[in-house]
């Protein structure tokens, strides 16, 4: 139970001539004890989980410095990936970047086949999703499975070979509330009883209260600058909010959304359907007053991402859809399907250049480089969309659509991998833009935010409305 | 046919097929395309509309390469009639019915394979019964993935463009950049998966797909193999 995993003097950069993202870092965790490492979004978290899993230098940037476990000598990255694993195991933020077969019971027996198990492959397999609470997905097609049971099928392949230790990068980030809390319910178990060490990376510490025992703050020079028992995290709020980073207290708007007024145009929606199939998988009626704010939410595959597609014309639906001729944009949940350049200059000016046809390429450049800087994305203009963080690369897909003219703002998860000043950021934009008449509708896992920030807040469920509330008293 | 086990089941249909390569009877063709249909029908797990939509490319080639076959004026006397201003030789009808036949034949093989079978067990076959190397087995597997991946990246890139106000049309080039580089980007997170789950091509692996031979297969392969090896060179 003494065993740790201890990483010294570890320094990281992807590139040689730019600032390292981390610099002579050393933290250690024991077994049986759960770490939540937080800070600003881009600072350095999910590379520091790499390099901990041993993914990274392999894969991109340069490691100095040692990762070891227990009283061995050898560095992790002398390991060879099977050997690594037995170690420390990872779990992705978005589980379907990490599997590698079709079917739960395959990807299981990938892991195990991958480290010589010597033990009954299937027996253990099973094994895996019984501790992980979902023995009955054995069988089932990975593409049929919400996205709280992939991350359960994504943590029993990474408990399978028995690691020691765990890395969970963002494990809920993709999870609705009620699919999260069982989740984090299941690795305080395993942390508990099977005595695992857990380092859990996230910007919500709200589900870790009860399965972490320390906080570690990061800051944006990629510094860990405290170690705090989370039972004291309250106590050093100033320290939170130094770094822009929420400790689960409520969000409160700069303004309140302003009251709707009663008889104006809308967005109207009658029966819109989709079918998948021969099973109606959408089926609403809604009125949605133009410049308003309105929130989905509700649990994993209630809907809300079909009813965004559907929305914005990109899929076959019944029924009958009225935008009042204004333009429609969508931000997808996944930012990288957003991108259609190689770098970050050339993603706004291509928006840009869809809404201003007449302009100059020395035009829209300007015109790009000024709104990358009010998103903070200034520095990083040459950079490949793909080689930001997940939570620049959400802020450069918002702004590809806001570039471009769109009135009727279409958002699937858009504060999603986010830190408290980068969701702040763009929900103020968000609410920006409807005061000046943009019509907003997001889906949300957040339901405080939703309450916050929006005019309307729907619950969807198979498909329905299951509730519908309006935030803001009518004049 | 899916309990067979498929990296015999795989060796068998190949046989089968390089026979067929070597062989010119339209009766064995068709008669080999019959009972693989004949198969496909009564296996349970087989997704009939899958069937049937793989038929298509099939049966689309077969009614093209018996027409090319038909109007191809093959040498030869035995005029059989014509066809608007094409002479119709007895050769010419012989060559079409070579031709489709051709096709269906190694089409009911194929569907007879791709859809009694699941590529990872058919993947953990060739490692197992076969020693092929894991990096090239897996690599089958990722192509064998690559065109419903591609199909996707496809649909999203359009529906990225339409989102920005950008017109594409079906087969624009403005599409190919972003999907090369989204090629790019899978590639290296697939690699990074893999290692995330304990793959090395280096090292030492169990399967988990370790059954042996059973009657069955032997018969499967006994008597795929040995009827069409004796049709072919005894059958008219």
């Amino acid at each position: 139970m003494s065993e740790t995993l201890t990483a010294s003097g570890l320094t990281f950069g992807y590139d040689e001539k730019e600032r390292p993202v981390f610099a002579n870092l050393s933290l250690s965790i024991d077994r049986g004890r759960a770490v939540l490492l937080m800070g600003p979004s881009g600072c350095g978290k999910s590379s520091l989980a790499l390099c901990l899993a041993g993914l990274y230098p392999e894969y991109a940037g340069r490691l100095s410095g040692a990762v070891a476990v227990g009283d061995e000598r050898a560095d992790l990255r002398d390991l060879s990936p099977p050997e690594r694993v037995k170690r420390v195991g990872l779990l992705f933020q978005n589980p379907d970047d990490q599997f590698c077969m079709g079917r739960v019971d395959h990807e299981i027996m990938f892991a195990l086949e991958n480290v010589n198990y010597r033990g009954d492959i299937r027996s253990r397999t099973r094994e895996a999703l019984a501790l992980c609470g979902v023995p009955e997905l054995e069988t089932a097609s990975l593409a049929t499975l919400s996205a709280g049971q992939k991350q359960k099928a994504a943590l029993a392949a990474a408990l399978a070979p028995e690691p020691s230790f765990l890395i969970a990068d963002e494990p809920l980030a993709n999870v609705d509330p009620e699919s999260g809390r069982p989740l984090a319910a299941r690795l305080k178990f395993l942390v508990e009883e099977r005595g695992l060490g857990l380092l859990i990376v996230d910007h919500n510490p709200g589900p870790w209260r009860d399965v972490a025992h320390r906080v570690l703050l990061m800051d944006e020079n990629g510094r860990l600058t405290a170690d705090i028992p989370m039972t004291e995290m309250e106590r050093h709020r100033e320290l939170f909010d130094g770094l822009g980073i929420s400790t689960g207290a409520a969000f409160v708007p700069r303004r309140p959304p302003a009251p709707l007024r009663p008889g104006g145009p809308t967005l109207t929606i009658e029966n819109l359907s989709v079918r998948r199939g021969r099973k109606e998988t959408l089926n609403l009626s809604l009125s949605l007053p133009f410049g308003t704010l309105t929130a989905l939410t509700g649990p994993n595959g209630g809907g809300k991402t079909t009813f965004l597609w559907a929305l914005a014309g990109l899929l076959k639906t019944g029924g009958r859809l009225d935008t009042g001729g204004r333009l429609v944009g969508l931000v997808f949940q996944d930012p990288a399907c957003q991108f259609l350049t190689t770098n970050v200059l050339d993603e706004i000016a291509l928006s840009l250049k869809a809404d201003r046809k007449n302009d100059s390429r020395a035009a829209l450049e300007t015109q790009a480089l000024a709104l990358l800087d009010e998103f903070g994305l200034a520095d990083k203009i040459h950079l490949s969309p793909y080689q930001l963080s997940q939570g620049q690369r959400r802020r450069l897909a918002v702004l590809t659509i806001l570039a471009g003219g769109r009135e009727i703002l279409l958002l699937d998860e858009p504060t999603y991998a986010q830190d408290e000043r980068s969701t702040r950021f763009v929900m103020e934009l968000l609410a920006e833009r409807t005061r000046r008449g943009a019509t907003v509708v997001m889906a949300t896992h957040d339901p405080p935010l939703a309450d916050a920030y929006a005019h309307r807040v729907i619950r969807l469920e198979n498909g329905r409305v299951a509730s519908d509330k309006n935030t803001v008293a009518n004049p | 046919m899916t309990k067979l086990d498929p990296a015999f089941k795989f060796l068998a249909i190949f046989l089968v097929s390089i026979i067929l390569a070597f062989t010119y009877k339209v009766a064995l063709n068709l008669t080999v395309f019959g009972l693989s249909l004949c198969l496909l029908a009564a296996s349970p797990t087989v997704n009939k509309k899958s069937l049937l939509l793989g038929l298509g490319p099939f049966l689309l080639a077969a009614a093209g390469l018996f027409g090319a076959g038909f109007l191809f004026p093959a040498e030869g006397d035995g005029i059989s009639g014509s066809w608007g201003q094409a002479t119709i030789t007895v050769e010419s009808w012989s060559g079409a019915w070579q031709l489709a036949s051709r096709a269906l034949a190694f089409g009911g093989l194929g569907l007879l394979f791709a859809l009694t079978t699941e590529p990872v067990e058919f993947v953990a076959g060739l490692m197992w019964r076969f020693r092929a190397p894991s990096q090239i087995a897996y690599g089958l597997l990722a192509a064998y993935r690559f065109l419903p991946l591609a199909m996707e990246e496809y649909r999203m890139v359009r529906a990225a463009r339409r989102m920005r106000g950008l017109s594409s049309g079906l087969f624009s080039p403005s599409l190919l950049t972003p999907m090369l580089v989204r090629a790019f980007e899978r590639a290296e997170s697939v690699a990074m998966a893999m290692e995330s789950r304990g793959f090395s091509g280096q090292a030492p692996r169990r399967s988990a797909f370790t059954g042996r031979l059973k009657a069955v297969d032997f018969i499967f392969f006994g008597f795929s193999v040995g009827a069409t090896l004796t049709a072919s060179l005894f059958g008219e």
